[in-house]
């Protein structure tokens, strides 16, 4: 049994799908730092996919610092870092347009989208840290 | 998987004909060591006999096929229990039992592994001390795969292991194939026409189309390669007469215009009639979107990587 779900769809590779499904289960705390991660041979066998993708997903789990490798011991979930100036510009300047122009496209309001984002940022948010999050109160509908 | 070694098959010129059909064109395959490779072609494409050529289970006509660097027809005894073969509907002695097939197995290949045949009997839940011949298909199945697998052979080569599988059966196949190409690092060469099974499991795929390997490629090489855009047009835009030389196919459906195209250097430009569209959309192709639009499609000469 893998400790993150991940069902695997046709549509994109599957090393996208993990590495975003093992990055969320990180994140959100429900896999916690130092706690074991599965080995290449684990994840081909269970998600039945190719070892060299298997092997990929770790070394991109590593690379982004989700991962720490332990020699002899394999990999953990890592400390979390924050994240460099850079990773926040790019996030802010490529996933957050796309989500404004589909929501532009789908005649969604700002409101919309924020009470979205806020509703989701508290679904992850990890629980010791819960606390700490401010999420936005939704102002139910001035208008509507 | 290494670059610098001798691909395991290499099939040059290799044409086959039944009567006046002709079935294999001057075929060309070279399928890499420890690769993992999935054979796509459309049924009556070619891909049994060709399986079946490789594995010297049908003498040749035309052309060659070599196999860990030697003919196929000039395999020594020593190269040959190396390869192990698994035809579709595999035959099997139904009159013996499991247990009398493996005595029967393992004296043929010096390799043969009785520890890794236990625990693939284990594997797969199959009962020694029953006849073959009141097995089920799926189990049937499972018995040629760990008799393919228990010689712990460097190549594998498979026609069609999943077809009528219920998806039980197919996961323990899967999962043993798995084992035997990450563990032992054998190369695997198998034709499916399952192409949503096969696609988290190949690092190689080649399609077979008009008696010829039409795409052999890395499938991540196949992915970071195209990509698929959707556009908004401002109004129903006529589709130009010729695409541009980067598109591969491309499909409207009202405003919307959906392109699988190469990721090229400059970003690619648009026909003039879509300088207004809206990008609406960009992600991964699909191995079985690949196979559409490269084997059965209008650009099948270029498409070759």
């Amino acid at each position: 049994m893998l400790p993150f779900i991940v069902t695997l769809t046709s549509g994109e590779s599957p090393f996208r799908q993990i590495v975003y499904a093992a990055t969320k289960a990180v994140v959100s705390g429900e896999l916690p730092e130092g706690s074991p991660f599965p080995s290449v041979r684990e994840l081909s066998q269970a998600l039945k996919i190719n070892p060299n993708t298997a092997h990929k997903v770790v070394a991109e789990l590593t690379r982004t610092g989700m991962l720490d490798v332990m020699p002899g011991l394999g990999t953990v979930v890592a400390r979390r870092r924050k994240a460099s100036a850079a990773e926040r510009r790019d996030l802010l300047s490529r996933e957050v347009e796309q989500l404004v122009v589909e929501a532009m496209r789908l005649g969604m309001t700002q409101m919309d989208v924020l009470n979205g984002v806020s509703a989701r940022w508290a679904e992850l948010s990890v629980p010791s840290s819960a606390m700490h999050s401010a999420v936005v109160a939704a102002p139910t509908g001035r208008n509507a | 998987m290494n670059d610098s070694l001798p691909p395991v098959i290499a099939v040059r010129g290799l044409s086959y004909r039944f009567g006046k059909q002709s079935i294999l064109n001057a075929l060309e395959l070279d399928v890499p060591q420890g690769a993992f490779y999935a054979l796509l072609g459309a049924n009556g494409a070619g891909k049994t006999t060709l399986l079946q050529l490789i594995a010297g289970a049908r003498p040749m006509q035309q052309g060659s096929a070599c196999v860990f660097g030697t003919s196929v027809s000039r395999l020594t005894m020593g190269q040959r229990q190396q390869l192990t073969y698994v035809a579709e509907g595999q035959e099997l002695p139904e009159w013996m039992t499991l247990a009398q097939l493996e005595a029967y197995c393992a004296p043929l290949y010096p390799a043969w592994d009785r520890t890794l045949a236990a625990s693939l009997r284990k594997r797969f839940d199959l009962d020694a001390t029953r006849r073959i011949g009141a097995m089920s298909r799926g189990q049937r199945m499972k018995v040629a795969l760990m008799c393919a697998l228990a010689p712990r052979p460097r190549l594998i080569i498979m026609d069609e292991p999943f077809t009528g599988m219920d998806v039980v059966v197919k996961d323990d196949l899967v999962r043993g194939l798995l084992d035997a190409a990450s563990l032992e690092g054998a190369t695997v060469l198998l034709s499916t026409h399952d192409i949503a099974e096969i696609e988290p499991l190949a690092d190689w795929v080649g399609f077979l189309e008009g008696g010829r390997v039409a795409v052999s490629a890395p499938l991540d090489e196949l992915r970071a390669r195209y990509k698929r855009v959707e556009l908004l047009t401002s109004d129903a835009t006529p589709m130009p007469a010729t695409l541009p030389t980067h598109w591969v196919s491309a499909e409207h459906a009202g405003l919307r215009l959906s392109v699988l195209m190469e990721q090229t250097a400059q970003g690619g430009e648009l026909p003039p009639q879509y300088r207004n569209a809206t990008q609406i959309g960009e992600r991964e192709v699909t191995l079985k979107e690949l196979y559409i639009a490269l084997a059965t499609g209008n650009r099948r000469q270029e498409a070759t990587v």
